[in-house]
């Protein structure tokens, strides 16, 4: 189960945190993207952390904040997703999660910032809660 | 952070005389609820050697039935594809910034909204999600 929590950004309404700050696991276990995601809150802000895969021992991505929190709709409070962001210098990858039905669905948008004209891209991953 | 994942460091660098082929997203898109949420009607178009612009009108009260046009990032499924079927574009509605992911599955254009509140209007921050059909 995850903390209980809120979180407020630049002008938003608090959005209870519980639904998103959990452990999660790729429902797929030959993932080539992203193994899990571990979403915590330290004092009013979240934050996330990514271990990618990397041929069987997962890579740390490390932590980063969480940009803002979004609730199911406009007037609920509870917060069911997220949007953060990965600078890794020559590339940045933008990530966008939400939790429906007990799964976060988390796409990444990889777009390559070094100038090699590599094709920027997408995927879309899905992840369980891990038991804690 | 140094770390990059193993998708990463797979990727084949792409032609770069051949940008990403948007046809799969161009067109006009028409959400398949005929009471929509947010979104009722998406315009994407690749003018020449332009970036992918993207025009929505909107269906929610309180904000601009038209949100203008604004660039979309076009994405790849994967690093070594050369057609477009997913994109980013964001757009500032005045105390309101609504981020937009879309991607086309089987002819449908799924879009994913992040619209996040930034004055103190009575609204939360909301996610969405909303389905499209492509018209002539």
């Amino acid at each position: 189960m995850g903390l209980m929590g809120t979180q407020k950004t630049m002008g938003a309404r608090e959005l209870e945190t519980s639904t998103v700050v959990r452990s999660w696991t790729n429902t797929n276990p030959y993932s080539q993207g992203i193994v899990s995601v571990q979403l915590r809150s330290v004092g009013a802000m979240l934050r996330v952390t990514i271990q990618g895969a990397a041929g069987g021992s997962p890579i740390n991505w490390g932590e980063v904040a969480v940009e803002a929190l979004y609730a199911e709709n406009a007037t609920s409070k509870r917060g069911t997703a997220f949007v953060a962001r990965y600078n890794f210098g020559f590339l940045e990858t933008l990530l966008e999660g939400n939790v429906n039905s007990g799964l976060l669905v988390l796409a990444a948008f990889h777009t390559f910032r070094d100038g090699s004209r590599r094709v920027n891209y997408f995927s879309r991953e899905f992840f369980r809660e891990v038991a804690q | 952070m140094k770390h990059v994942a193993l998708e990463q460091m797979q990727e084949r660098p792409a032609d770069p005389r051949a940008p990403l082929d948007p046809a799969a997203l161009t067109g006009n898109w028409v959400n398949t609820n005929s009471s929509p949420s947010l979104i009722r009607h998406i315009q994407l178009h690749h003018p020449g050697q332009d970036p992918l612009v993207m025009r929505v009108i909107g269906a929610e009260p309180g904000l601009p039935e038209d949100w203008g046009a604004t660039d979309a990032q076009p994405f790849a499924e994967n690093a070594a594809s050369g057609l477009a079927s997913a994109f980013s574009a964001s757009f500032d509605l005045g105390g309101i910034e609504s981020l937009l992911q879309g991607y086309v599955v089987k002819g449908v254009l799924v879009v994913v909204s992040f619209t996040r509140v930034k004055d103190d209007r009575e609204r939360s921050s909301s996610f969405g999600k909303e389905f499209f059909y492509r018209v002539p």
